[in-house]
């Protein structure tokens, strides 16, 4: 005697609990994206920030410093 | 008096850096006008070099009223070419305000004549500064002059890389 099982799925059916799994997945993706993104920015503006500082400590130090230059001769 | 005293010296593929102590002010008054006739007297080719500070003009325009590590620097720039430098060599006097610390550069084309130059650029002005000493300067720049290491030869060409 043969026992065999009808293994096929009945097609399923989309529930109202299903779409708000979706859309709570999606909230989460998003939220995560948009962590990314801003630190990445901090980042950037960081590193904007410390070559900005540089740079005026580097006018400043150009600015508080005095020099000659000199030649023997015509050759300047 | 005014003092000058060398702190040390850097000796760098184009020039020689030497860091003075001295003071802030520049000389002035009787001193610098005995300092500035005495090494006219010594070395009158002084005459002839300038300087960019505030645009192009004559050292002589500042001989009487300047910082003596600027002094220094003519000096040994002038000594330099008494000592058969070309007229090529020139020098760089960079200090910061109210710090006594100098750093002169000489971009030269000899090392041991411009670290020798340095050396009696330091006494000529001592003497000139203070109550009078005499040097025979031909004698002093032909010591200079022996020191070369390729006299009438082009520079680096001793250098093996």
């Amino acid at each position: 005697m043969n026992d065999t099982r009808d293994t096929a799925l009945a097609p399923q059916q989309l529930t109202v609990d299903d779409l708000k799994q979706k859309v709570l997945q999606i909230r989460d993706l998003a939220e995560a994206e948009t962590r990314e993104v801003l630190q990445r920015d901090a980042t950037k503006v960081m590193a904007v920030g410390a070559i900005a500082l540089v740079a005026v400590v580097s006018i400043a130090y150009y600015l508080g410093s005095h020099r000659h230059r000199s030649a023997p001769g015509d050759m300047m | 008096m005014s003092t000058v005293r060398l702190r040390c010296v850097r000796v760098l593929e184009d020039r020689i850096d030497l860091v003075l102590e001295a003071d802030a002010a520049p000389i002035t008054g009787e001193v610098a006008e005995r300092a500035a006739a005495r090494l006219l007297d010594w070395l009158p080719g002084l005459v002839l070099h300038r300087c960019s500070t505030d645009g192009a003009h004559p050292f002589v325009e500042e001989l009487r009223g300047t910082q003596t590590p600027h002094l220094f620097e003519h000096v040994v720039l002038e000594l330099l070419v008494r000592a058969g430098s070309p007229f090529g060599v020139r020098g760089e006097t960079v200090w910061r305000r109210g710090e006594d610390a100098y750093c002169v550069s000489i971009f030269d084309d000899d090392d041991a004549v411009c670290l020798a130059a340095a050396r009696l650029a330091l006494r000529l002005i001592e003497g000139a500064l203070g109550d009078g000493m005499t040097f025979d300067i031909d004698v002093e720049v032909g010591r200079l002059a022996a020191l070369r290491a390729t006299p009438n030869g082009e520079p680096f060409v001793i250098d093996p890389r």
